[in-house]
This record gives structure tokens, sequence and C-alpha cells, in this order.
């Protein structure tokens, strides 16, 4: 059986116009690379903050939760 | 010998608050839209008129081009300043981009000093539109605060304006990306609360 997991992100848009990106249950490089192509057009990633998670290279039997923040234009 | 060097400035979405911003850094414009120029005399205009009679006119002569600003509703794709190049990229953010000597990274220094201060005056500016229609209500003169007014709010306005049509090009982006990669989208528009003002974005894949 196939256990179906979902990748979620969450993107905030500030009053400025500055992201405020959350990634949750995908490890490692992939939510980078995925936030991306997500943000391609609009935002280039420059400072991302990598939680615990963001090393579990696991890709099943991990309940805890991947947040991976990116920040970029200078919001904090 | 000389390389290039680039950096980033904040995002940045009302052509009038960037016009400001640039002329309070003392950035000399070299090559820029003609609107530009036009506006930064005007305000010349306004801070120069001596009457109450001239600065009225200064002032109705600042809302045209605001009114005309509005109505092309665009960021100049670039703007050549002295010793420094913006160029649009990512719809809302400019790169800066000059030439530094291999010798010497005190230009290019100075260069990106003045753009981080850039992108800090544009947030004040920004941040202190509201205070100034508070200050310009607190005019003395009846017919000068009047004009006063109106251009402050003209320009409050137009702010605004230049936010909604880019939060508006966010969402399509955002949206149009979410659906190339397979995921669903949901957005959610805080209106009050501690996130008054912002927007979320949750995308989902199921995978």
């Amino acid at each position: 059986m196939y256990k179906v997991t979902k990748e979620v992100h969450e993107i905030w848009v500030n009053e400025d116009g500055s992201f405020d990106c959350e990634s949750h249950s995908i490890k490692g490089e992939k939510c980078i690379e995925e936030l991306r192509k997500l943000l391609e057009g609009l935002a280039e990633i420059d400072d991302f903050e990598k939680k615990r998670e963001f090393y579990d290279t696991q890709e099943q039997g991990s309940k805890a939760k991947s947040e991976n923040r990116q920040y970029r234009g200078g919001s904090s | 010998m000389s390389y290039r060097w680039r950096q980033e400035t904040a995002p940045m979405t009302s052509l009038l608050v960037l016009q400001r911003a640039l002329d309070q850094c003392g950035f000399q414009i070299i090559e820029a839209p003609a609107i530009m120029k036009h506006l930064a005399l005007a305000r010349k205009r306004v801070s120069h008129a001596s009457t109450t009679h001239d600065k009225i006119a200064a002032y109705e002569e600042l809302i045209d081009l605001i009114r005309q600003i509005d109505q092309t509703d665009s960021l100049p794709k670039s703007i050549k300043l002295d010793g420094v190049k913006l160029s649009l990229s990512n719809s809302f953010c400019y790169v800066a981009e000059g030439y530094s000597s291999n010798e010497s990274t005190v230009a290019e220094m100075a260069a990106k000093s003045k753009i981080t201060e850039l992108n800090n005056v544009y947030k004040e500016i920004a941040a202190g539109l509201e205070s100034e229609l508070t200050q310009a209500m607190s005019s003395l003169e009846s017919q000068l605060r009047e004009a006063l007014i109106k251009a402050v709010k003209a320009e409050q306005e137009s702010y605004k304006k230049s936010i909604t049509v880019a939060r508006q090009e966010i969402f399509k982006i955002i949206r149009e990306n979410a659906k190339k990669e397979g995921y669903s989208l949901k957005r959610h528009v805080f209106t009050a609360g501690k996130n008054a003002g912002r927007e979320q974005y949750v995308v989902v894949k199921r995978v």
C-alpha cells in the first residue's frame, strides 16, 4: 500500500510585497527547489533558515514536520 | 580591469515613492522615463514656490502628474543613475548593477550602501504617507491646506493602487506556477488581526 502524503508550502506576502515562506513535510533541498519553482518570476530566495528536519533524509516514517523558512527582500 | 557587481533592491511597487526615495538619497538620474524627471521638477516647484498662489499651482501640477502615473501604472524597466543601473527584475524588485575596479572595492561598497539606503528610504516614505496627511490637515492657510491634502491623498491612493496591482500580479503568477507544478492553491487575505495587510497562499501537492 502506498502512503499518501502532502507537500505543503505557505507563502506569505507582506504589506511591502516581500515574501516569507514556510514548507512542511518536505525534506532537504527539495523544499527550496519547489519554492523556487513556485516563486519563479516573483522572487529569488536569498536567505533561508534550515530547521532540524531539513537534514532528515528518510523518505517515510517520520512524523516530524519539516519547516524550512525562506526570507527575502529584506523582510525579517 | 574591472568587474560587474549586482545587488537586488527591496520590493518596490510605486514609481512615485521610488522617485522620491531616489531624490532623497541624492541619486543623480542619468536616464529614466520623462515622467520621473517631470515629477522631480514638480516637487521642486512645490518646495520653491514662495506665494500661496504659486504653491497651489505647483500642487495642482503635481496632482496631474500623479494621475498620469496612475493611468500608465508601470515601473520603468531600467533607470540609469550615476554609476549604477537599476533593471526591473522579478516584477517588483530592481537589480542594481555597476562596475568596480579589481584593485579596489571602495566604489562597490559605497554603491551597495546607497542601495541599502534607498531600500530603507523607500520603506520610510511609504510608511510615512499616513502621517503626511495628518500634517497636511493641520496646515494653517485654508486654500493651501486644501491643495496640500489633495496632493497627499493622490499620492497615498496611487501608492495603495500600486500595492493592489502588485498583489493581483503576485496572485496570478503564484496561481500559474502552482498549476504548472501540480499544486492546489488556497489564498487567504487578512484584513484584521495580527496578520492584517498580509496575504497567505497555501499550496498543496499530494505525493
